[in-house]
C-alpha cells in the first residue's frame, strides 16, 4: 500500500490527435493537451490539426482553463525556418501559449521573437545529459522532454544542475534506438511530399513523416552463409507507468501521455485513469496499487490491439500497398 | 577538399596506410567497450603523435551519445591530450561541444549524429565557436548548401556505411550464444541484420547501413557546394578497406573520373552501394551519375 501524501503540482499532458480528442482529454482531467500543427509535427498528417481546428482547440483549452501546446517538432528544412517562425507567431497571436520544438537553432530564434511563449524541447532533441539540457535552456527552452531511456537519478541530476522543467512520458514506446537518432525508416523507404508549401517526408520521423517501423519486421542475423538467429524484432516496446509515478512527481514537472493516433475513447480512458490516480496521490487516501495495476492492464490490452493494427498498416504503406 | 577517415585503435592505425588521407579521426565513438578503443585508452597520445609524424591532421573523436556518467570520461580524454598536437576534437553531443568550446582552446568538429538539420542550428553552433559541421545524414545536398552559407566548414561522408540509428546498449550482445563469441570480440564479426532485402550492419551501440554510401560520381557537385572534407567511413571495416577506398578518391580528386575505379568501389561491399539521403530519395537507393 502506498500512502498518498503529495503536494502535487505536476501537469498531466494528453494528446490531441483531433479536436474531438482535445475535448475528450480536457473532460477526462488533463491539465493541458498537445496537438500537431498540420505538416509540422512528428506524426502522420491525419493526426495533425488544420488552422481552423487549432482555433477550436484553443477555445476548448480556454473553457477548461487549460493549456494548448502546439507541436512544431518536425525538423524543418533551412529554407522553411522563416515559414515556421511566421506560423508560430500567427498561432501565438491566436492564443497558443506553448510550442514544442525540435531544432535548437529554431528554439533560439523563436525565443528572440517571443519572450513569454513557453517553449518545450521535444523528445526528438534526444537530450542526454546536463550540459546538453543547459544549452537548450540557454537557447530558450522552458522545459525539456526526457528521453525514455534516462534513469530517475539522471533526471534528478539534470533537474538539480540545470533547473529546467522536465517532462516525462508515462505512456509511450521505447525504441530500438534513441528517439530522434534513427533513420532506418527513411533508408527503407522515403517519399518526399508537400502539404501546402511545407515539404514533408513520408518515412522520416524526424522530418515529420511517418515512421514505417522497420524495427518490427522479422529480422535474421547472418554473415551471408549461416543464419545465427531468425524471426526476431528489433526491440520497440510500449510502456505504461504506474508504480514509478509517486517517485516521479517529486521532481518532474509534467507527465505526458503519448498517443495522438489512438482512438478517442481509449485515450479518454487513459487520461481519466491517470487523473484519478494523481488525485488519489494528492489526497490522503490509501492506494491499493494491485487494483490500479489490474485496471491498467485492461487498458494496455486494448491499446496493444489498436497498435498492432496500426503497425501492419504502416508496413503495407512502406511497400506502397496502402496510402496513409 | 580534405579526404579524411576514422581509425578506432592504435593497432589498426599502425597496420594501415594513411597515405591517401589528409586527416584521421582517432577512436570509435560508438562504444566504450570496443577492444583497444582510443577514446578509452592511454594510447591516444601515441596515436596523435603517429598521425602527426606522417604529416596528417589528427582529430580525436569522443563518445557519441554521452549520458551524465560519461561526461567525466570524455573530459578525462580531452585533458589527456591537452598538451598534444591534436588538430580538433569531434563530438556529436551539443552539451559536450558547448563545454569544450567554453573550457578548452580546441577546434571542434560537430559530427553527423549531432542532428544538425538547419542553418539556424548551424548559426547557433558558429556563435558557440564550432569550426566544422557534418550535417545530419538525412538532409539533401541543397540543404547542406544552405548550411554552408553560414560560413562554417562542411564535412560529409563520401564513402562507407552511415549510421542509421544509435542506442544506449548493444543489441548484438543478445546473440552472443548463437554467435559463439562475446563482447568485445563479437563486433569484429561481419554479421548483418537482414529482412526482405533490407540490410543493416550492427556495430556496438550503432546500427550502420548495410550498403556503402558512394559519392564517387558526384564529387564535382560536392566541390561546387564548397564541401571542405569528404569522409571515408571505415570504422567497422577491415584494415585494407580504408587504403583501397582512400586511394580511389585521391585519384578522383587529383586525376579525375575513372570507370575502373568506380567499378572497384561498387564491388567492395557485397550488399552494394547507395547514395544515402543526398538526393532526397530513399536512403538505400543508388542514383548513379544521372542526377
Amino acid at each position: 500500500m502506498l500512502e498518498g501524501v503529495f503536494e502535487l503540482h505536476v501537469e498531466l499532458l494528453a494528446p490531441g490527435g483531433s479536436v474531438e480528442m482535445v475535448q475528450k482529454c480536457f473532460e477526462s482531467g488533463a491539465n493541458s493537451v498537445y496537438v500537431g500543427v498540420k505538416g509540422w509535427s512528428r506524426r502522420a498528417s491525419r493526426y495533425e490539426l488544420e488552422d481552423h481546428e487549432l482555433v477550436d482547440a484553443i477555445r476548448i483549452a480556454r473553457d477548461f482553463n487549460g493549456e494548448l501546446r502546439a507541436g512544431f517538432n518536425a525538423t524543418p528544412s533551412s529554407s522553411e525556418v522563416g515559414m515556421c517562425l511566421e506560423k508560430i507567431e500567427s498561432l501565438y497571436s491566436k492564443g497558443v501559449s506553448a510550442v514544442i520544438l525540435n531544432d535548437i537553432g529554431l528554439i533560439k530564434l523563436v525565443r528572440d521573437r517571443l519572450k513569454d511563449l513557453k517553449i518545450v524541447a521535444s523528445i526528438g532533441c534526444n537530450i542526454l545529459n546536463y550540459h546538453e539540457a543547459r544549452l537548450y535552456k540557454d537557447a530558450g527552452a522552458n522545459m525539456i522532454v526526457a528521453d525514455c531511456k534516462l534513469s530517475f537519478d539522471e533526471l534528478k541530476e539534470i533537474k538539480e544542475k540545470v533547473g529546467v522543467g522536465i517532462e516525462v512520458l508515462i505512456h509511450a514506446n521505447t525504441d530500438f534506438t534513441y528517439l530522434g537518432k534513427c533513420w532506418m525508416s527513411g533508408y527503407l523507404s522515403l517519399r518526399p511530399d508537400k502539404i501546402g508549401d511545407k515539404s514533408y517526408f513520408v518515412g522520416s520521423p524526424n522530418r515529420g513523416g511517418v515512421c514505417f517501423r522497420p524495427c518490427l519486421k522479422k529480422w535474421c542475423l547472418t554473415d551471408g552463409y549461416a543464419k545465427f538467429a531468425d524471426g526476431f524484432n528489433l526491440p520497440n516496446d510500449m510502456f505504461l507507468m504506474l508504480e514509478e509515478i509517486p517517485t516521479l512527481v517529486e521532481f518532474v514537472d509534467c507527465l505526458k501521455i503519448q498517443g495522438r493516433e489512438y482512438s478517442v475513447e481509449l485515450i479518454g480512458e487513459i487520461v481519466s485513469f491517470y487523473r484519478r490516480f494523481l488525485d488519489c496521490l494528492k489526497s490522503d487516501c490509501n492506494i491499493n496499487i494491485e487494483q490500479w495495476k489490474r485496471e491498467l492492464l485492461r487498458i494496455a490490452t486494448r491499446r496493444d490491439a489498436e497498435r498492432l493494427r496500426k503497425t501492419l498498416l504502416l508496413m503495407m504503406a512502406s511497400e506502397g500497398k496502402v496510402k496513409l | 577538399m580534405e579526404i579524411v577517415t576514422n581509425v578506432p585503435t592504435l593497432e589498426q592505425l599502425s597496420k594501415c596506410s594513411l597515405e591517401p588521407y589528409d586527416g584521421i579521426y582517432l577512436g570509435n565513438p560508438y562504444c566504450w567497450r570496443y577492444d583497444g578503443n582510443l577514446i578509452a585508452s592511454d594510447d591516444i597520445k601515441n596515436a596523435v603523435e603517429l598521425v602527426k609524424s606522417e604529416g596528417k591532421k589528427a582529430y580525436v573523436t569522443t563518445y557519441a551519445v554521452p549520458r551524465n556518467k560519461d561526461l567525466p570520461l570524455i573530459f578525462k580524454l580531452i585533458d589527456a591530450i591537452m598538451d598534444s598536437d591534436v588538430d580538433a576534437i569531434e563530438s556529436t553531443n551539443l552539451g559536450v561541444i558547448n563545454y569544450i568550446k567554453k573550457e578548452y582552446d580546441f577546434r571542434v568538429h560537430a559530427g553527423g549524429l549531432t542532428n544538425i538539420y538547419t542553418s539556424a542550428t548551424a548559426e547557433l553552433l558558429v556563435e558557440i565557436g564550432v569550426e566544422r559541421i557534418m550535417p545530419a545524414y538525412e538532409i539533401s545536398l541543397e540543404e547542406i548548401e544552405m548550411i554552408k552559407r553560414t560560413g562554417v566548414e562542411i564535412e560529409v561522408v563520401i564513402h562507407g556505411k552511415i549510421p542509421l540509428g544509435i542506442s544506449h546498449n548493444c543489441f548484438l550482445t543478445k546473440f552472443e550464444e548463437s554467435l559463439g563469441e562475446k563482447c568485445p570480440d563479437i563486433c569484429r564479426r561481419e554479421v548483418y541484420f537482414e529482412s526482405d532485402g533490407l540490410v543493416l550492419k550492427p556495430f556496438g551501440n550503432v546500427t550502420l547501413s548495410g550498403k556503402d554510401v558512394c559519392m564517387y560520381e558526384h564529387i564535382e557537385k560536392l566541390i561546387e557546394i564548397g564541401v571542405n572534407a569528404g569522409r571515408v567511413e571505415g570504422i567497422s571495416e577491415r584494415i585494407g578497406y580504408r587504403e583501397r577506398v582512400g586511394r580511389i578518391y585521391r585519384r578522383r580528386l587529383e586525376v579525375g573520373f575513372d570507370r575502373k575505379d568506380l567499378e572497384k568501389l561498387l564491388s567492395l561491399n557485397r550488399h552494394g552501394v547507395c547514395n544515402g539521403f543526398y538526393f532526397n530519395r530513399t536512403g538505400q537507393l543508388y542514383v548513379g551519375g544521372g542526377v
